[in-house]
């Protein structure tokens, strides 16, 4: 037992000595790496997708008792070509009913509808001190309500619009009416 | 005389240890205070500055001075698109000059466009003037209308 113990004791006292083995011939050497490496260059991004647009003009997304005063007509974008320019004019058949007004409605196409008509003023200076109505008189139709030259996102005519209801004539309830106007965007030759 | 001297040393450094623990749980009941009036429901001690006026909602309307499209064919390499930032969905015609409806889309989410799309016609070759991008505007809340826009556009359908 004694015996066993004792070989043991060396076979682990064997495996946990450090050792080192050498050749017989015994050489030692060093090597330097030299490796040129060029990174690739990075891949440039890729050139983003033609914009095909040429204009964005930015409309009022809804008109109701509560914007009515002044909507405000912008472009951001204009590439058009030189001599021309962008004009919005309202779509009159699709915004106006039949005796050419523009009308805000509550609860439209249920029983308990109301409506109240308004008239659509075209500001002449961005102060909105003077406006001319642009509905109504068919010679008014298709009147620009904004004019952007070539290149120009600040218009050079118009670009302010309003709504005057009829309150006093509508004997409408108290609420939200909102509408829909249409409007026609067009690249026509430059004034 | 002696015990009289250590009874009062007793009650002094008894009433030294009431008035420092008194001192300690004073401070910190303030503390606490000052905590609760800093929090945000607190309207006494929050003073919020008034919200700015919201800008007005508006729609981007892309337009287009041409589009090509290749004759007799019903599938167009044509781009569309809803600018990203739009309060609402697309529905986009395409309408000659005559009045013929040649395309119409399906919704088309702000963000999203068309690579291709398919006429209810083919076309002849030709120059379309006035030819029009009938934009119908909806909610993405709500699917209400909301304003819309015709845009004009050079059609050219090349062989």
């Amino acid at each position: 037992m004694k015996k066993t113990f004792t070989v043991l004791l060396l076979v682990v006292a064997m495996l946990a000595m450090p050792f080192s083995v050498y050749a017989a011939d015994e050489t030692s050497g060093s090597m330097s790496v030299v490796f040129e490496y060029t990174a690739p260059e990075p891949e440039p991004d890729p050139e983003p997708p033609a914009d095909p647009t040429t204009y964005i003009i930015e409309i009022p997304a809804t008109v109701t008792n509560d914007n009515i005063e002044h909507i405000p007509i912008t472009a951001s974008k204009n590439t058009i070509d030189e001599g021309k320019m962008v004009t919005v004019s309202v779509d009159w058949d699709k915004s106006y009913d039949s005796e050419g007004y523009f009308n805000l409605y509550k609860d439209k196409g249920e029983l308990s509808e109301e409506s109240i008509r308004c008239r659509v003023l075209l500001y002449l200076d961005d102060n909105l001190t003077e406006g001319v109505y642009v509905d109504y008189f068919e010679t008014t139709r298709d009147r620009p309500l904004v004019k952007f030259l070539a290149g120009e996102t600040t218009p050079s005519y118009g670009g302010h619009i309003g709504l005057k209801p009829l309150v006093e004539y509508s004997g409408a309830s108290s609420g939200t009416y909102t509408g829909t106007l249409y409007f026609n965007i067009q690249v026509v030759d430059a004034d | 005389m002696k015990s009289n001297l250590l009874i009062m040393a007793a009650v002094a450094l008894f009433t030294a240890i009431v008035l420092l623990g008194g001192i300690i749980v004073g401070a910190m009941v303030l503390n606490k205070n000052d905590n609760t009036n800093s929090t945000p429901g607190n309207s006494q001690a929050v003073s919020l500055d008034a919200a700015p006026p919201a800008a007005p909602e508006t729609i981007s309307i892309p337009g287009y001075a041409q589009l090509v499209m290749k004759a007799g064919e019903l599938m167009q390499d044509v781009e569309l698109y809803n600018p990203a930032g739009n309060p609402c969905y697309f529905i986009i015609s395409i309408i000659l000059p005559d009045g013929t409806e040649v395309y119409k889309s399906g919704p088309i989410n702000a963000g999203q466009k068309t690579d291709v799309i398919k006429l209810s016609q083919p076309l002849e070759a030709g120059t379309y003037k006035d030819a029009v991008l009938k934009y119908s505007t909806f909610s993405s809340t709500n699917d209400e209308p909301m304003n819309g826009a015709n845009t004009k556009f050079t059609l050219e359908v090349v062989e």
